[in-house]
């Protein structure tokens, strides 16, 4: 575990030093969301329906922009090589910069989110759930992510490829986890939309890391 | 000066055996063969593009080659991962320190990765390599404040954290002054008296006395 430690210490230590991948991703979220504020004219009833989907796509986008970080700046300047050719496990490695990431950007957006979904509507009941739901969303999306960037950190532009690999694997969270609030919001129980989630998280968590440094060998040869 | 130090525990002959690799469709090299003895340094030479780095790569197990093995003692190292990587320090072209870290954090994470899975974390004397490799002063300064030389040795420092057996050091000398080129040929030096293996790229002549000298050209 003495591994997993220092990289999940040595990223947060980059990223609270380089602020901007900090700031950026954070930024993006609120900004998507006063814009959609802005553009719209819908009834205040029609809002409320359509804000979890708001607060939901803004939470994809962010975390799509931030994703890149994730292992190109350590495969620019060798420390991915270095990764890799370590004993270490390369999984355990990888699962310390997932949970890097999400702390880095998921966990602003999981704080964030609410505030906004109140902004647009949502009763404070409904904005716990939405809460709920991006607490345990937004990690799969750093976990599902890994495997994409791994994929493509190789490629000199893999921006474009990134996102198509990636955002059609980030709909089934988008679905369920807007559904959600949904639910809530028309009254029913929200256990089993829930659920799917929770079992998204922990499928995502337990199997991305191996995917992901398969990948990232792959890359680095 | 570095007082003598014991041999290594563990070390073997590195071999390759008919090493092939291309590259958009044009051989680097083809069935080339070679055999590193322990307490030997192993030069490879050749212009730019001829595929040094590439050699470095395999032999380091990060890239596969088109055909041929390399062996460790008798097996190849792809079947004894593990062992061989604890053997091995790798210093490539790009150095792999990261520009936001203190001399110190730099270390210490290269530590805790270069650390085997069996063993006991291993202990080092962090002052002591810093004096070594000439940055004594600059423990805590970040890594971009450094000089391009003083991050050559940065990177050359994590060579000394795991008393690994197996150095391949690509362009050790790039950057470095007289004095750094003193003192990577020292460590060199030290480090075959040791019965360690060295192999590196230089476009400069490494002036290594008593050393098993092997020099391999790439055309």
């Amino acid at each position: 575990m003495n591994v997993f430690t220092t990289i999940l210490k040595r990223d947060l230590l980059l990223a609270i030093r380089y602020r901007a991948e900090l700031l950026n991703p954070m930024l993006f979220f609120i900004l998507i969301i006063i814009l959609f504020q802005l553009g719209m004219r819908a009834k205040p009833e029609v809002l409320i329906t359509l804000a979890p989907a708001i607060v939901w796509i803004a939470a994809l986008l962010s975390a799509l922009l931030s994703l890149d970080h994730m292992f190109r700046s350590d495969m620019e300047d060798g420390a991915l090589e270095q990764m890799i050719i370590s004993t270490q496990p390369t999984s355990l490695l990888v699962l310390a910069k997932i949970i890097a990431h999400w702390i880095i950007t998921g966990l602003a957006v999981t704080l964030v989110g609410p505030l906004l979904g109140m902004m647009l509507g949502l009763s404070f009941d409904a904005t716990k759930i939405l809460f709920l739901t991006l607490l345990i969303g937004t990690p799969i999306l750093s976990a599902i992510g890994s495997i994409g960037v791994a994929l493509t950190v190789g490629l000199r532009r893999g921006g474009v490829i990134l996102s198509l690999l990636v955002l059609p694997l980030f709909v089934p969270v988008l679905i369920f986890a807007s559904q959600t609030v949904n639910t809530y919001v028309g009254g029913y129980s929200v256990a089993a939309p829930m659920s799917i989630l929770i079992a998204l998280l922990i499928f995502s968590l337990s199997l991305a890391p191996w995917a992901a440094s398969a990948a990232l060998r792959m890359s680095v040869s | 000066m570095d007082q003598a130090q014991p041999a290594y525990s563990h070390t073997n002959i590195l071999s390759a055996e008919k090493l092939s690799s291309e590259k958009q469709d044009r051989w680097l090299f083809k069935d080339i063969s070679f055999t590193i003895e322990p307490g030997h340094i192993f030069h490879i030479k050749g212009a730019n593009g001829s595929g040094k780095t590439t050699l470095l790569r395999i032999l380091c197990g990060l890239t596969v080659a088109e055909s041929g093995e390399v062996l460790w003692g008798d097996k190849t190292i792809r079947r004894q991962h593990d062992q061989y990587h604890t053997q091995l320090s790798y210093v490539g072209h790009t150095d792999g320190i990261k520009q936001d870290l203190t001399v110190e954090e730099n270390l210490r994470v290269a530590a805790v990765l270069a650390q085997g899975k069996q063993q006991p974390p291993i202990s080092f004397n962090l002052a002591d390599i810093l004096r070594r490799i000439g940055l004594a002063k600059k423990k805590y300064t970040f890594a971009h404040a450094l000089s391009a030389g003083q991050r050559r040795r940065l990177a050359l420092a994590r060579c000394l954290l795991n008393d690994t057996s197996i150095w391949i050091l690509d362009e050790p000398l790039t950057a470095l002054d007289a004095q750094g080129v003193g003192l990577v040929e020292d460590l060199i030096n030290m480090h075959i008296q040791r019965k360690g293996i060295a192999i590196i790229t230089s476009h400069q002549a490494l002036n290594i006395s008593d050393a098993h000298y092997k020099v391999l050209s790439l055309s």
